[in-house]
This record gives structure tokens, C-alpha cells and sequence, in this order.
């Protein structure tokens, strides 16, 4: 039988999984909130004997989360369940990326490099924050159309269950138009914000 | 009664609450992670509503993300399905304080049977059977000497702290315990920082029978007769049925008639699950209980006409049972398969993919509880459950041949599944003459098994 070498292969797979765990936990979403304020194009870390690389898409800023984050398809326009997603492209470490304002992202194992996947979506992403949470959404005053914000910037917040969770622009942009009222109800990965891309002003810029 | 309810789970058993629900005309909510967005459940809801990514961390086992989630949609319950969050007694608390029914055991119900050990002792005292053990912690290797003689050979050693396996090994006699006891203190430690050890008696060749209960708020219990479980693959179930073929009408009546005596007077509540192993001369000793709606439910609903997802959410509400013992009629003999996507070749790994064809079976007394469809793309982040097929017939070998016949019908295309395991089991002489027990799958090797059964 095949199974003996299996008990290793598992062990190994588990330990690769808390591994990603842990770095998708721990590190990613300080990191990814970083890199979207930045004004850096890529950015590696290193973490034992992993690699996280976070890639802006070569269509600077203008993403919905780069494949990672929810994209709105939409539904038969039912209003009770806005901004369906598509599937989360990456396992662990793309689910991990709640708050979407991420580049297409590999991790890289221990001498087995991965190629950044393909986000697998051919249209032009929309921009747009998406909620973090199931509850109750809140724009952050002051928040209306034609208003430039940046990346990084919180547009809102969504009360899950008394805890406050931020909205957060995933680049710069100018508000197009807020989705959803105040104080209504959102559902996990739901669009709140939607965002022109910002006009560019410098040429964009590339890992 | 409830107005709305929030299902908070997936796959078939969301399926089947849902329609639980709806047959009550109660409203339902399906919560779903970002991964399960295109599932049947969620697309046959009234309303459903995303929770969080796919990772169950962050979705199904989420607390704050379900019971947010019930209070933004107007539930005014929830139910969680089987697994996650199913016999959690904080998050049963939790839902409790958020001004919300939990569809289950309430709080306190849930914490005092938290514990294996606890649960062992509270229904020993109230009259029921458990696996014969050493009197508390070992002393020494005589006093170990002594309970063993005393127990009987073969016996188990066992570390108080943990599981897992570790620390834990089967001695069949005196020199085996001698040379066993060190290295299981030493073990114990090393995993837990605890060498406490004691003895349990080991049951070679054991069955698992198991028995559903009904008790409401007011203390009125029914058993809806009993399970067995023993065809079991590294102690995952695989198939079973109802009556067991094990015990004969007065054991099984003792065992239904002890189970539910016992629970009531411990103070039980709602639908359960009491597990039993079953030693080869017919006797039970209880194991533990599953305060929660279990994946073979069905075997139970197709005997007794009695729907358990209903009787749960109406006993939660506070409804009393409303019928005794005696309204609970049992016929005939029901057998489930659970049809998973698992690739049995290679050790039975777990396959994840799209679904391009599926097609129930249909006829008499025939009942497929899937969440597939052609076109489902299955999730690799959950279990690798497609769905149960329940077969009932007047008589167990009738049972089998039409089983054979619905498996025969039932494709589920685009994924490889167990559907030709289950066909193997039904060929084999020992399932046959109903005395499998479950150690058989893992003592023959499955893919010995199934090479066995292709010849036969």
C-alpha cells in the first residue's frame, strides 16, 4: 500500500497550513494595510523560512482588492443580498486578506516557489471598500461623492456585535458613491464604498 | 413558536433545516462563508446572508459573525447544524445573552454533560452501564497488577490528561502491562505533564449502538429506538442502520428503555444522542453522549416517522413533547450511506472539485439528503460530505436490496466519490449476516476490502 510515506505527507501539509495560518493571521493584515498606504509597487518580507510578497497590480490602485477581496457580480439584483462575491482565489492566505486591499499574493514554501496566481477575473475590477463584518454599517462623517480619499484611509466602520470594524479604502480614489445607508444592515464582503480611480498624476509604478 | 431562525451551517444539514423550517412555517436565514456562496441551501433560501471568508475560523465558528448575523436579519433563534459551534455551551450562552433561542440543549444543560468523564459518572449513578475500569488512578504497578486481574485481560491503559492516543496502549497480559506501564507514564508526561494513568477494560470485537432521545423542558422523554454504527473507518462512520442487527427485541429494549430513563432523570434536554459499545456477548456499556442533531438522523426519521430537525426546534421553543412512548411506533429497517468525495484508491483522500452530473436514485422508500447539484463546485475547505442516502424497507435484507438498487441509480459525476465502497459493503458476508464491527474496516485494510468484495 501507498500509505506509508502518507503520515509525512500530512504532518508536513498540516505544518505548511498552520504555518500560512499564522503568517495570514499575524502578519499579513498589518502588512497589507501598510503597503496600501505606500507608495511602493511590491514588497517581500521574510518570515523564517517563508516569503510574503504583496504585488500592486500593473494597473496601479485601480483593483477591488486584487482577486482576494470580494468583486461585486451581483445576483438578480436582489436587494437582500448585495454584493455577492466570487470565490476567494487563494485558500488560507487569500481568505485572510478581509479587508481587501491586497495585490495578488503568493506565499512562497520553503524551496518551492509559487507563481502569483491569475485572479481568474477578466473585466476591469471595480474599486471599491467592502465590509469587513456582518452588522451594522456606519460612514464615517463627512463621507460623499467627490470626495478624494486615500489608500488606507477609513471611510466607515460596521458594528459586529459591538465591536467596531473598520472600512478602509483599498486605494486612492474619489468617493463615486457610498452603498449602503446609515445604520443598515451588511453582510460580510458586501460593497460599501464604491470609488473612481484616482487621477493619475505620476506614471504608475511597478515592482 | 420561533418567527425566524438562523442556520448557521452548510451543506446537506443546512439543507435539511431549512426544510425542517419551512414545513413548520418558520422563517429561515441561511448563513454562509464567502466559499459556499453558491450552494443549494443558499439558493433556495428566502433570505441568506454572507458571515465571513471561507475559513470556518472566521465563518461557521465565528460567534460574534453568526449572532451578528441573527440580530441584523430578525432572528429570533438560531441552529447550528451538526459540528462547529453544534454542542459549544459558551457559544450557547452567548446566544442566550444576545436575547436569542439556541436550537439545542440550553446552556447549562450543554456544560453539565461538557465533560466525557463527568457524563460517565452522572449516568452510571443514574443506572446505565460503562466500559469496567480501575477504582481512580494507579498507584503503582502492583495496585495496576491487582485492577487488571480484577477488570480481566485484555485492558486498556489509559492517561488521565489528554488524548489523542497518546500515552494510551492495549495489554493482553501480565508481562504486557508490566513493560507497558512505564512507557505510557513516561508518554503521558511527556505530551500532557501528567502520569496519572488507569485501566479500562478492552472490548475486542465491539459494535456501536446508539440511542436518540427526545426530552422536552417539562421532563417528558421518548427513544425513538436505536442506531448502529459500527461500519466505521478510523472512527468515521460510513453506514448506518436502524434496528441493530447486534441485539435481539428484549437487549434492544433494555438498552432504549436504560438510555432514556437515565437522561431524563440526569436532567437531559432536547434531541440526543447516547452512545453505546456493544461487546460480543451482548453487552452495552455507555461511552458517551451528543447533545445535538447527529448526520444519521435520518436512519431514526425513516423508522419512526417522527422528524428530528422539527422535534428540536419545538422542544427549543418550549413546546412539550406531546406524545409518550407508546405513540412511538417503529417499522421496518432503514440503512444510510453517507456518499462522500473521497478517493478510496488512495487512502480515501478528500477530492474537491465541480460536479458535472448528479442524479438521484428514486423508488420506495428511498431519500437522498444532498446539497448537490451539476454545476456544484465543492469547497476543499470543509468536510468532503456530498450527501446521505437513506433507504427504508419492511425487513433488513429487504433494506439491502433495494439499497443495492438505489446505489446502482445514484451518479454523482465530476468527483471521485465512495458510491462503489458502499456497493462493496453491501456484498460483504459479514454485513450481510449483520456482525460487522468497527474494527473490521481498519483490521482488513479498506482497499484489501474492497479488492475482497470486487472478487466475491
Amino acid at each position: 500500500m501507498s500509505d506509508d510515506d502518507r503520515p509525512d505527507r500530512e504532518r508536513t501539509a498540516r505544518r505548511d497550513r498552520e504555518a500560512i495560518d499564522r503568517l495570514a493571521d499575524e502578519v499579513l493584515p498589518s502588512l497589507i494595510a501598510r503597503f496600501g498606504t505606500s507608495d511602493l509597487g511590491e514588497l517581500e518580507v521574510k518570515r523564517g523560512a517563508w516569503r510574503i510578497r504583496l504585488r500592486r497590480p500593473l494597473d496601479a490602485g485601480v483593483t477591488a482588492g486584487g482577486g482576494l477581496a470580494p468583486a461585486s457580480a451581483g445576483k438578480g439584483g436582489e436587494g437582500k443580498r448585495p454584493g455577492r462575491a466570487g470565490h476567494v482565489s487563494a485558500g488560507h492566505t487569500g481568505s485572510a486578506s478581509g479587508n481587501g486591499q491586497a495585490a495578488p499574493l503568493a506565499a512562497v514554501g520553503p524551496g518551492r516557489p509559487v507563481e502569483p496566481q491569475a485572479s481568474g477575473r477578466a473585466e476591469p475590477a471595480r474599486l471599491a471598500s467592502i465590509s469587513p463584518g456582518v452588522g451594522y454599517f456606519t460612514a464615517r462623517e463627512g463621507i460623499a461623492a467627490g470626495m478624494t480619499v486615500r489608500g488606507g484611509d477609513v471611510l466607515g466602520h460596521v458594528d459586529v456585535l459591538g465591536v467596531r470594524q473598520e472600512v478602509v479604502a483599498p486605494a486612492d480614489g474619489i468617493v463615486a458613491r457610498v452603498m449602503a445607508e446609515q445604520g443598515e444592515a451588511v453582510e460580510y464582503g458586501q460593497e460599501l464604498v464604491r470609488l473612481d480611480p484616482a487621477p493619475r498624476a505620476e506614471p504608475a509604478r511597478e515592482g | 413558536m420561533f418567527e425566524r431562525i438562523l442556520i448557521a451551517n452548510r451543506g446537506e444539514i443546512a439543507l435539511r433545516i431549512l426544510r425542517a423550517c419551512r414545513s413548520l412555517g418558520v422563517g429561515a436565514v441561511v448563513a454562509y462563508s464567502e466559499a459556499d456562496r453558491e450552494t443549494r441551501a443558499v439558493r433556495l433560501a428566502d433570505e441568506a446572508i454572507c458571515i465571513g471568508p471561507a475559513e470556518a475560523k472566521r465563518s461557521y465558528l465565528s460567534a460574534p459573525a453568526i449572532l451578528s448575523a441573527a440580530i441584523v436579519t430578525g432572528c429570533d433563534a438560531v441552529h447550528p447544524g451538526y459540528g462547529f459551534l453544534s454542542e459549544d455551551d459558551a457559544f450557547a450562552e452567548m446566544t442566550r445573552a444576545h436575547g436569542l433561542a439556541f436550537i439545542g440543549p440550553p446552556p447549562d444543560v450543554l456544560e453539565r454533560f461538557a465533560s466525557k468523564a463527568g457524563t460517565r459518572q452522572l449516568l452510571e449513578r443514574h443506572g446505565l452501564p460503562i466500559v469496567p475500569g480501575s477504582e481512580g488512578m494507579l498507584r503503582d504497578d502492583e495496585h495496576a497488577l491487582a485492577e487488571a486481574e480484577r477488570i480481566g485481560f485484555p485492558v486498556l491503559i489509559k492517561p488521565s490528561a489528554g488524548g489523542g492516543g497518546r500515552g494510551m496502549r492495549m495489554v493482553r497480559t501480565p508481562r504486557e502491562l508490566q513493560q507497558g506501564l512505564p512507557i505510557c507514564r513516561s508518554e503521558a508526561r511527556g505530551a500532557f505533564g501528567d502520569d496519572s494513568l488507569y485501566l479500562e477494560k478492552w472490548l475486542e470485537e465491539n459494535r456501536h449502538v446508539e440511542v436518540q432521545v427526545i426530552v422536552d423542558r417539562y421532563g417528558n422523554g421518548v427513544h425513538v429506538g436505536e442506531r448502529d454504527c459500527s461500519v466505521q473507518r478510523r472512527h468515521q462512520k460510513v453506514v448506518e442502520e436502524s434496528p441493530t442487527p447486534a441485539l435481539d427485541e428484549p437487549a434492544r429494549r433494555v438498552l432504549n428503555e436504560g438510555a432514556i430513563a437515565a437522561v431524563v432523570a440526569a436532567g437531559y434536554e432536547n434531541v440526543g444522542t447516547l452512545e453505546f459499545l456493544v461487546d460480543r456477548d451482548g453487552r452495552s456499556y455507555f461511552i458517551e453522549i451528543n447533545c445535538r442533531i447527529q448526520v444519521e438522523h435520518p436512519v431514526t426519521e425513516m423508522v419512526s416517522g417522527i422528524d428530528m430537525v422539527a422535534e428540536q426546534i419545538r422542544i427549543a421553543a418550549g413546546e412539550p413533547l406531546g406524545y409518550s412512548q407508546a405513540d412511538v411506533q417503529l417499522r421496518g429497517h432503514a440503512i444510510e450511506f453517507r456518499i462522500n468525495a473521497e478517493d478510496v484508491a488512495h487512502d480515501f483522500r478528500p477530492q474537491a472539485g465541480t460536479v458535472s452530473a448528479f442524479v438521484p436514485p428514486g423508488g420506495p422508500g428511498v431519500r437522498m439528503d444532498s446539497h448537490l447539484y451539476a454545476g456544484y463546485e465543492m469547497p476543499p475547505y470543509y468536510d468532503s460530505l456530498l450527501g446521505k442516502l437513506i433507504v427504508w424497507g419492511p425487513d433488513r435484507p429487504a433494506a439491502i436490496a433495494r439499497s443495492k438498487v438505489a446505489l446502482g441509480e445514484l451518479v454523482v459525476e465530476g468527483l471521485i466519490t465512495n458510491i462503489a465502497f458502499h456497493r462493496a459493503i453491501l456484498d460483504n458476508p459479514a454485513f450481510v449476516e449483520g456482525s460487522f464491527t468497527t474494527n473490521l474496516l481498519d483490521r482488513v485494510g479498506s482497499a484489501a476490502f474492497v479488492a475482497g468484495s470486487a472478487r466475491s
